[in-house]
């Protein structure tokens, strides 16, 4: 038999097994359409339509921005997915009790099923291939990416928990709080730069999109343009440091006390870098994360004023 | 070794009374195999974060049990035991395979590139296009075959050289490790994470739907490989003395080739890449039914109970849950080592 | 049969490799992310640069540049000492479980330790690296059947090693952070007071390999014959061990595991000079920064502002250039 018809048989075979997996697997469920049963209403989410309780009382959460911004209105989830297995919840949260049900990546079905809540909430983008069997054990709302805006998502979050109102009042509050913090410093015109160290030969600058760049920017900073992916951040090597001058460096670290943890072509570039935290400025994406951030953002201002 | 015999006509054996001690050795192997696997399996169904009695479980496999202690039991151990016995087994046919054609005990998929074009496949597709399971897992399978197939192109020259398809094979492999190193350091850490845990082959999560689908469209592929044993027994003497019994080298060695992709790309589908198994269940099975070919149906069941027994550790005996793959990589490692160590002690 | 070069190849290859090396290093100096002008960078070099220039050049290409040198330098020497020893044209340090050891231990140190600056894990790498390789021979290199046993030895360690490597990275994502940054290799990471510490060992290996260039030709054709030849093979054998160990292990604590390398660099030179290994050995020692150097340079430019690192260049730069040379030629014998 020749390579060529070799080959072509190859990928025979493999298209034939992709068919067959890609037929036979489980379409999406129909949304339930029509009325929904009385105690419950329908939620629209990245997965079709969701009928969930009006008053959701034993939630699981799989996605950092649920979690936070379902405790931001007062609802303590019984399981939420944690960010790696050793790790415990964020301690800016505030909260206790809640069971771990497996990482963020990969949830624990069986725990979340031992849990019995009558919630579940994830992400199309993470969690996609767990829909049904997360329908299975209770109604499933999902959003669609995590990197999409903050704030939309935390909107249909707000939705399926039955407490829109006060998610908009939330997201009203961060709003309102920026535009005193801006009118209260007047920082028209100064330049920012957020910069988080990934490894030895890259630095990474956050952009107006992100979730701390976008605080900054609603505060009246301005983060100065350059290419940005998808508006959220830019690499740089630290041969190029000297480019991200700005009238405030911030940098994020774990530990905000512990200043050797700069790496050295940031430390010589800009010795008057201030530190934040990691856990809030980067992973902290929610109401209760933005509070934090606009909390380091107004005692950075007031001690430097 | 056991001699063989060539009688008048040209067929090729072994002296009958050898032949009928190696085969009860065979079936003894086998139906040990088999006890194991059915432990495994109910251990399988008992074990879980979500509490059910071992005195439901027939019940529940009958039809009965309310609704979410039969989507537990049913729907997802169930699901995931059968896969991994499937996954198992068509990896541990498909080593056996490869190794029998390349007649080099450490040949495994990842010569051809298949594993690691298909975790390069399910990285692009997760950064450049969609992270919905369906499109991964179309990620990968286009990425695996797309990778053996460059490989047997640059491979082949005048033929395929067994020396240069190794080369070449090393060379792809490690251009598409490089380029899955970098994917890793340009998506945010969960997605890597996440990312990371399929390529290491998991079954977290698998659906009746794609494990079905896999397991239907490699059946065909399994028979025929069962199909080509003898001729491949034939091949193990050497080409020359095989061609001159009728057999066909090239084509044999082609259709087993083909049958072992095939049954890989059917496997990838279900679990993501998982190591080590296509490459440790024919040797075990040799060694323990102590045959001088890899035997294919042992093969089989070795790798199912391998596999299931991974799963099983990864999931409730370490303090976290982890991917599969993760334990069959070190369990494999282990394994070899103590050959090596055994091999040591009876020499000496 | 004795394997020979003529005297005249070897030193001319010698000196046109010693002369491209000499490029690739000015050119380590000249050339990265930032585009400085020339003569920027010779100001900053004779120590009238800006704060900016004196930055980039002082703190970071003269440090990459060395450790480029000396990691090149020992991959290059370890892979041409590994590929005569077991007469496998596809053998590779890694192969010892030098990586995975080195892996191990620093995801052991990130995450049980917490250490996360780039120099303090150069000193863990190596240990790591060391008592691997240690374990390895412990267990492979005993009794016959040559070097097989050592390489399934070395393979079988490898894997544990990384899956309990996977394992922990999977559950801190700290650690698989970490990880994922070392993993891809980097010039930058040790500083030049480990670089002082480490070189010491580097140069040991070197002077090892060079002591074992004869018993090593003696060998190419097989034990048997070098044992009729005079040689201990015995010796050779933990000699090799040892001096891999050393140049492979200290290059892998400060760069990373930067694999390919030591893989292709012994093909290439022994297209030049041939099999003897007195020649192939210095060779290979010059040839191994001019790709690491050239690999890390590529990433310095390609994607400016940022970079790519040196571990995700050189499978790039060295894998088209061993399918081109497996395509050209049959199996080559040693």
């Amino acid at each position: 038999m020749s390579p060529r018809s070799r080959l072509v048989l190859a990928s025979a075979a493999g298209m034939i097994a992709l068919a067959l997996a890609g037929c036979t697997a489980a379409a999406a469920p129909e949304s339930a359409s029509g009325s929904a049963a009385p105690g419950t209403r329908s939620v629209e989410h990245a997965r079709g339509t969701a009928d969930v309780p009006d008053q959701p009382e034993r939630v699981v959460t799989l996605e950092p921005l649920e979690l936070d911004t379902a405790v931001a209105i007062g609802i303590t989830p019984v399981g939420a997915a944690v960010a790696g297995n050793v790790t415990e919840l964020p301690s800016y949260l505030g909260v206790s009790d809640v069971a771990p049900v497996g990482t963020v990546p990969e949830p624990d079905l069986e725990a979340i099923a031992a849990l019995k809540p009558d919630l579940i909430l994830g992400t199309e983008s993470r969690h996609s291939e767990l829909y049904e069997q997360l329908s299975a054990i209770a109604p499933t709302v999902f959003i669609a990416s995590q990197a999409d805006p903050w704030r939309e998502n935390a909107t249909l979050i707000g939705e399926a928990l039955g407490r829109e109102d006060e998610v908009a009042g939330l997201l009203t509050g961060v709003d309102d709080e920026c535009a005193r913090l801006k009118s209260e410093y007047a920082l028209d015109g100064q330049t920012v730069q957020l910069i988080r160290p990934r490894d030895e030969t890259t630095l990474s600058l956050y952009g107006p999109v992100s979730f701390a760049g976008s605080l900054l920017e609603c505060v009246g900073f301005t983060i100065p343009d350059r290419e940005w992916e998808d508006g959220l951040q830019a690499d740089l090597s630290p041969e190029n440091i000297a480019s991200a001058t700005a009238d405030h460096v911030f940098v994020t670290a774990a530990d905000v006390d512990d200043r050797s943890a700069i790496p050295a072509a940031v430390a010589s570039a800009f010795p008057d870098a201030t530190l934040v935290d990691t856990s809030t400025w980067v992973s902290g994406v929610g109401p209760k994360g933005a509070e934090a951030v606009l909390g380091d953002i107004e005692r950075y201002l007031s001690a430097n004023r | 070794m056991v001699a063989t015999v060539v009688d008048r006509a040209g067929r090729v054996g072994r002296p009958a009374r050898s032949v009928a001690a190696g085969r009860r050795r065979v079936l003894a192997v086998g139906v040990a195999a088999s006890v194991v696997l059915v432990v495994l399996v109910t251990l399988g169904l008992i074990l879980g974060d979500f509490p059910v009695p071992l005195e439901r479980i027939p019940t529940i496999l009958a039809g009965g049990g309310e609704g979410i202690e039969h989507t537990v039991v049913v729907d997802w151990r169930l699901t995931r035991v059968i896969a991994a016995v499937g996954v198992g087994a068509l990896l541990g046919i498909a080593g056996a395979l490869f190794q029998t054609v390349t007649r080099n005990p450490l040949a495994s998929p990842d010569i051809l590139g298949l594993s690691s074009g298909a975790f390069s496949g399910m990285l692009l597709t997760l950064v450049l296009v969609s992270a919905s399971w369906q499109a991964l897992v179309a990620g990968s399978l286009v990425g695996g075959l797309v990778t053996a197939l460059v490989i047997q192109m640059l491979a082949s020259r005048d033929g395929l050289q067994g020396f240069r398809i190794v080369v070449v094979g090393i060379g792809v492999s490690a251009m598409l490790a490089s380029l899955n190193t970098w994917l890793l350091l340009q998506v945010e850490l969960e997605t890597a994470m996440f990312a990371s845990a399929w390529g290491a082959g998991s079954l977290n999560g698998v659906s009746a739907g794609p494990v079905t689908g896999a397991l239907v469209a490699a059946v065909p592929i399994v028979v025929g490989a069962f199909c080509l044993v003898p001729r491949m027994r034939q091949l193990e003497l050497g080409d020359d003395l095989a061609a001159a019994t009728g057999a066909r080298p090239h084509a044999v060695r082609a259709l087993a080739l083909l049958a072992g992709v095939g049954l890989v790309s059917a496997a990838t589908t279900v679990a993501g890449p998982v190591a080590f198994v296509a490459l440790a269940a024919p040797q075990i099975a040799r060694r323990l039914a102590r045959t001088p070919s890899l035997p294919l149906g042992l093969s089989a069941l070795l790798g199912a109970a391998v596999l299931l027994a991974s799963d099983l550790v990864a999931q409730h005996a370490l303090p976290a849950p982890l991917p599969v793959g993760v334990v069959t990589v070190s369990v494999g490692g282990l394994y070899l080592l103590s050959v090596i160590v055994l091999e040591l002690r009876r020499r000496a | 049969m004795t394997v020979t070069t003529r005297p005249g190849r070897g030193i001319l290859s010698v000196g046109v490799v010693a002369a491209i090396l000499a490029v690739a290093v000015i050119a380590s100096l000249a050339l990265g992310a930032n585009p400085l002008a020339p003569p920027a960078v010779i100001d900053a070099l004779a120590g009238r640069g800006t704060r900016e220039t004196s930055f980039v050049v002082w703190d970071l290409r003269v440090p990459r540049t060395v450790v480029g040198l000396i990691a090149g330098a020992a991959l290059g020497a370890a892979g041409a000492l590994m590929q005569a020893f077991t007469r496998n044209p596809l053998a590779d340090p890694g192969l010892l479980g030098v990586g995975a050891g080195a892996a191990f231990a620093v995801a052991l140190g990130v995450s049980l330790f917490g250490l996360s600056d780039p120099g303090e894990v150069v000193w863990p790498a190596f240990a790591g690296a060391l008592l691997v390789t240690m374990a390895v021979s412990v267990i492979g290199a005993s009794g016959p059947g040559g070097p097989v046993r050592l390489i399934l030895a070395g393979v079988a360690l490898g894997a544990v090693l990384s899956g309990i490597t996977t394992a922990i990275t999977l559950t801190d994502p700290e650690a698989f952070d970490r990880m994922r940054g070392w993993n891809a290799g980097s010039l930058l990471g040790a500083g030049l007071d480990d670089l002082g510490a480490i070189a010491p060992f580097v140069a040991a290996g070197a002077v090892l390999a060079f002591a074992l260039a004869p018993g090593l030709n003696a060998m190419a054709l097989g034990d048997d014959v070098a044992r009729s030849q005079g040689v201990n093979v015995g010796r050779i054998r933990i000699g090799v061990i040892v001096a891999v160990t050393l140049l492979a292990g200290a290059a892998t604590a400060i760069a990373g595991p930067i694999s390919f390398v030591g893989l292709m660099i012994p093909h290439v030179v022994r297209w030049i000079v041939g099999p003897d290994q007195r020649a192939v050995l210095p060779l290979s020692l010059l040839a191994g920064p001019v790709v690491v150097l050239a690999a890390d340079i590529l990433g310095r430019v390609v994607i400016a502002p940022a970079e790519v690192p040196v571990g995700v260049v050189v499978a790039f730069v060295g894998a088209p250039l061993l399918i081109a040379l497996a395509r050209r030629r049959t199996a080559r014998a040693l």
